[in-house]
């Protein structure tokens, strides 16, 4: 494991956006053909209600650089003040370049401040969180706008009963600044590539590229069917009940030893924050834990799904404002899913700018799908420079 | 934990309306899917500190097998 102290990094502010379309669990899982007693069962096992997911073509960096306009204006950021912008994301606008200078641009950022991306799921937030502490920390940056979201429901279909009725979009900003005289955070990171393919996207990438005629493109389109469940090589694949038992025998072991590190107990900590994989991880994971109800900040995932990336900060938008009243409290944050990969962080956050979730409003000048092919076919036909 | 307090429980945690017997076999359930493995997972861990591999929960037959690991 990976181990480290700030003694000089705040989280500032948080801010969320969610688009506006919902789902309701039960409405789509009765279209599948399921019966009222197997959904009754399936929503009291997994604790989904509704989720939101894009529309068209809007992106992670769609919704991350709304969420992060919102912070700047609520914190009053000016966007020369800010050195460096870390986008964690999984469903990138393109290829290259990394979203985080689609987002730079969006924002109207100089040219001083850094831009990259990390490709990182569930345990994303928190290794977001480590980078952009880790940048503060050394002194190469004062300040640091932390972006982290996805649109995992682009990653799935309808008829992919596994993944469809799981995950909800969500993008998220977070500022992480200098500050002399904030308690230390502590955190812990780690990976084991052995589980790589127990969450993954088989198709699209370079180990099995989309290919370059619509022959090659065939087998990755394909549906494929087994026990009922349609799925092809370019959605998400998941083997929950493995991912599950990573989750209950890998995850609680590493927070008990990052408490250990930071000489704390679990009496001592305010709220947990678990990723919001479902209700069953959520509440397996406290258990064993020995976390009372009452301290794990849940239910996010009730309303908006499995946000993946986007689900700590979602919690904490969620229920910040209602508990970040008085003095400073304890928080745990942990984070675990796709790689496989997991963090957990023990912060101590006082009242900071940590608005309520927004929706996300599309602006004037997007450009949907049809508008862009249009654009570059222009381009590469030469017509726009003319 | 007695053996009647394992199947309820267990009942409980499968979400099934009908009671349990021993004797009945797991795929034969109309409940035993994915979600009531990682939820027979999660309360292996919880209630007997006991980890259920994936591969390994395959190998229970009848709920008998469960309640024989259980007690092991």
């Amino acid at each position: 494991m990976s181990y480290a102290i700030f003694s000089h990094t705040a989280i500032s502010g948080i801010s969320v956006v969610v688009p506006p379309k919902e789902i309701d669990f039960a409405t789509e899982a009765l279209s599948l053909g399921n019966n009222a007693h197997k959904i009754r069962r399936m929503q009291s096992m997994t604790g989904f209600g509704t989720r939101r997911v894009v529309e068209g073509n809007v992106t992670a960096s769609d919704l991350s650089a709304q969420a992060a306009a919102h912070l700047m204006e609520r914190l009053e950021i000016a966007p020369a003040s800010l050195d460096a912008l870390v986008f964690v994301v999984q469903n990138p606008d393109y290829f290259c370049p990394a979203s985080a200078c689609i987002i730079h641009k969006r924002l109207a950022l100089p040219p001083s401040c850094l831009a990259f991306d990390i490709n990182q799921g569930c345990s994303g937030y928190v290794y977001g969180l480590y980078v952009a502490s880790s940048l503060v920390e050394s002194g190469a940056c004062k300040r640091v706008l932390l972006c982290a979201g996805d649109t995992p429901s682009r990653m799935t279909t309808p008829d992919n009963r596994i993944t469809a009725p799981i995950f909800g979009d969500a993008g998220s900003a977070t500022l992480v600044e200098y500050s002399d005289g904030v308690a230390p955070s502590y955190y812990s990171l780690g990976a084991d590539g052995s589980g790589a393919e127990m969450i993954i996207i088989p198709g699209g990438g370079a180990r099995m590229p989309v290919g370059k005629t619509l022959t090659e493109c065939a087998p990755l389109l394909e549906r494929h069917t087994n026990m009922g469940n349609a799925a092809n090589l370019l959605e998400t694949y998941m083997d929950g009940l493995k991912v599950f038992n990573f989750t209950l025998q890998v995850v609680p072991r590493h927070i008990q030893e990052l408490l250990a590190q930071a000489g704390v107990s679990v009496d001592a900590i305010d709220h947990f924050i678990p990723h919001q994989a479902n209700k069953q991880i959520v509440e397996s994971l406290a258990s064993v834990l020995g976390f009372p109800p009452e301290k794990t900040l849940s239910q996010t995932f009730s309303r908006y799904g499995n946000q993946t990336i986007a689900s700590l900060p979602s919690v904490m938008c969620d229920v910040l404002p209602m508990v970040l009243t008085g003095p400073k409290k304890r928080f745990l944050l942990s984070g675990f899913g796709v790689g496989l990969s997991w963090g957990s962080c023990l912060l101590e956050l006082g009242d900071m700018g940590c608005a309520r979730i927004d929706t996300y409003e599309k602006p004037q000048d997007f450009e949907d799908r049809d508008a862009v092919i249009a654009r570059w076919t222009a381009k590469l036909q030469g017509i726009e420079d003319q | 934990m007695t053996r009647e307090k394992f199947l309820k429980k267990f009942q409980d945690v499968l979400q099934r309306i009908e009671p349990l017997s021993m004797e009945a076999a797991l795929d034969d359930l109309e409940e035993w899917d994915s979600l009531s493995m990682m939820a027979t997972a999660a309360f292996f861990k919880t209630d007997f500190q006991k980890e259920i591999s994936p591969d390994s929960m395959k190998e229970f037959v009848r709920v008998q097998d469960l309640w024989t690991f259980a007690q092991n």
